[in-house]
């Protein structure tokens, strides 16, 4: 099966604002809202390429890709099987997403 | 009977004119004819590092007497010989609160006697926020050159993310270029900030006193030193408040590995609250917390030439200089947070991809 890439510039947007959709444009939840659709279109492993955006705070990719695993209920062990990241200019941003991804806690659930 | 009690309310009416007349011409202050408004007079040092006590106190009484008493208030601002920007910030949003929760005649005030302070105020957009007209005498052309260049006011209840795309571009533009990280990461950290006033300011609204989720900003640039401050304000509960006591652990955690143990109150004062939040990068709820956000902010300080983070949150202040960390807490709470990012830089900005 192809690898298939999910560029967030090309497919979201250049600019990366806040965490809901209800707190301003280009959120973290429409993102997620984006990649799920795309996550179900195609099979297998993804690769998201985060260069070409004008800079992502951390709840925004909290909640696009730790709400993967809080709001839409995907399994850790599967998100990190499938997806890949890519990012040439600042890496810390990978740092941050897969944080976001181990630590999310399934709604309902409650942290120790 | 009626008549003459009629006549005795006229009297008095007359004697506190009289009164406040003699009081107004004595203290050379604006005479205000209505009686029903309560005058405050400001300080003339307003300045959350070398005032604060007496400049917290005068919007507390601003904030209890419009919101509380709703009562109507007459700033005096013609003693004020110096007013801070962060304290501007604040005070415009009070003025700017009140005013959208009462009505736009619950606050009116005087023009400062000086220029200077007048001229800040003006450059700020104080008066062109609150639909004030600008003084006719004391216009523009005829001030002096300036030292400092002031980004008008902005406000909002939502992130603007293209906003503050276009604020950093001006900051390239004119102050100093980056790389890309650096560029990404001063756009996020300023995005991180005003995200965190709607995800954590307002826990509760309480009716007639709450515009929940808006955000204050201002810049200015000091053209001798070429340093950019940027200053952000909620009126939210503070982040002492919003820290769930349940991480108090963590907190105490977070405070060792800063402080050592030496130092670690049983209950930590808004200071160490603060601090202890700069540290956390989680929430309760396995969210990204606050922390992140600071994080971004330190990085960008220890990659300029110099530059300070400050974050004044209810009665605690934070300060992060030179890579030390300091804090301590006011008798006081200014009502909300501000942060207040400094820095300033030679050439182009690299920051590593670490």
């Amino acid at each position: 099966m192809s690898e298939q890439v999910f560029s967030i510039a090309e497919r979201f947007g250049k600019y990366a604002g806040p965490r809901f959709k209800k707190q301003g444009a280009h959120s973290g939840e429409a993102l997620r809202g984006v990649l799920v659709k795309f996550l179900e279109a195609n099979a297998g492993v993804v690769t998201i390429v985060l260069d070409g955006t004008r800079g992502m705070g951390s709840s925004f990719l909290d909640e696009a890709f730790g709400g993967l695993v809080r709001t839409e209920g995907k399994s850790r062990n599967d998100l990190m099987r499938r997806l890949r990241f890519q990012s040439r200019i600042d890496p810390s941003y990978i740092e941050t997403i897969i944080d976001s991804i181990e630590r999310a806690v399934p709604e309902g659930q409650l942290v120790h | 009977m009626r008549v003459v009690r009629r006549a005795e309310r006229r009297l008095r009416r007359v004697r506190a004119v009289v009164a406040r007349r003699t009081y107004a011409v004595g203290r050379g202050i604006h005479f205000d004819p209505v009686l029903e408004r309560e005058q405050i007079i400001l300080p003339t040092q307003m300045s959350f590092s070398d005032n604060r006590d007496a400049t917290v106190d005068v919007l507390i009484l601003l904030r209890e007497t419009a919101l509380k008493r709703r009562r109507s208030v007459m700033l005096h601002f013609a003693d004020v010989e110096r007013i801070d920007a962060d304290v501007a910030l604040v005070l415009v949003s009070e003025i700017y609160r009140i005013r959208n929760l009462r009505s736009p005649r619950s606050v009116t005030g005087t023009y400062p006697r000086q220029r200077t302070v007048y001229e800040q105020l003006r450059a700020m957009g104080f008066y062109r926020l609150l639909s004030v007209a600008e003084h006719p005498d004391l216009s523009p052309e005829r001030s002096g050159p300036t030292s400092r260049v002031y980004l008008p006011f902005l406000t909002g209840n939502r992130v603007e993310a293209e906003l503050v795309d276009l604020f950093v571009t001006g900051v390239e533009e004119n102050l100093f270029a980056m790389n890309e990280v650096a560029r990404g990461r001063l756009v996020a950290a300023i995005i991180e900030a005003m995200n965190n006033t709607l995800d954590h300011a307002h826990p509760v609204v309480i009716a007639g006193e709450t515009m929940t989720h808006r955000w204050w900003l201002s810049s200015w640039v000091d053209i001798a030193t070429r340093a950019i401050t940027v200053m952000l304000f909620d009126q939210g509960v503070g982040i002492p408040a919003t820290l769930d006591p349940s991480l108090y652990e963590r907190i105490r955690a977070a405070l060792q590995d800063v402080i050592g143990l030496r130092s670690i109150s049983l209950r930590p004062s808004d200071g160490e609250m603060i601090l202890a939040a700069t540290e956390l990068h989680r929430t309760g709820t396995g969210q990204s917390g606050r922390g992140k956000g600071f994080l971004n902010m330190k990085r960008f300080v220890d990659a300029c030439d110099s530059g300070e983070l400050k974050v004044l949150s209810n009665r605690g202040r934070y300060s992060y200089l030179d890579g030390t960390e300091s804090h301590d807490e006011a008798s006081c709470s200014i009502g909300g947070t501000v942060i207040e990012w400094r820095f300033r830089h030679e050439g182009k900005m690299e920051m590593a991809d670490e």
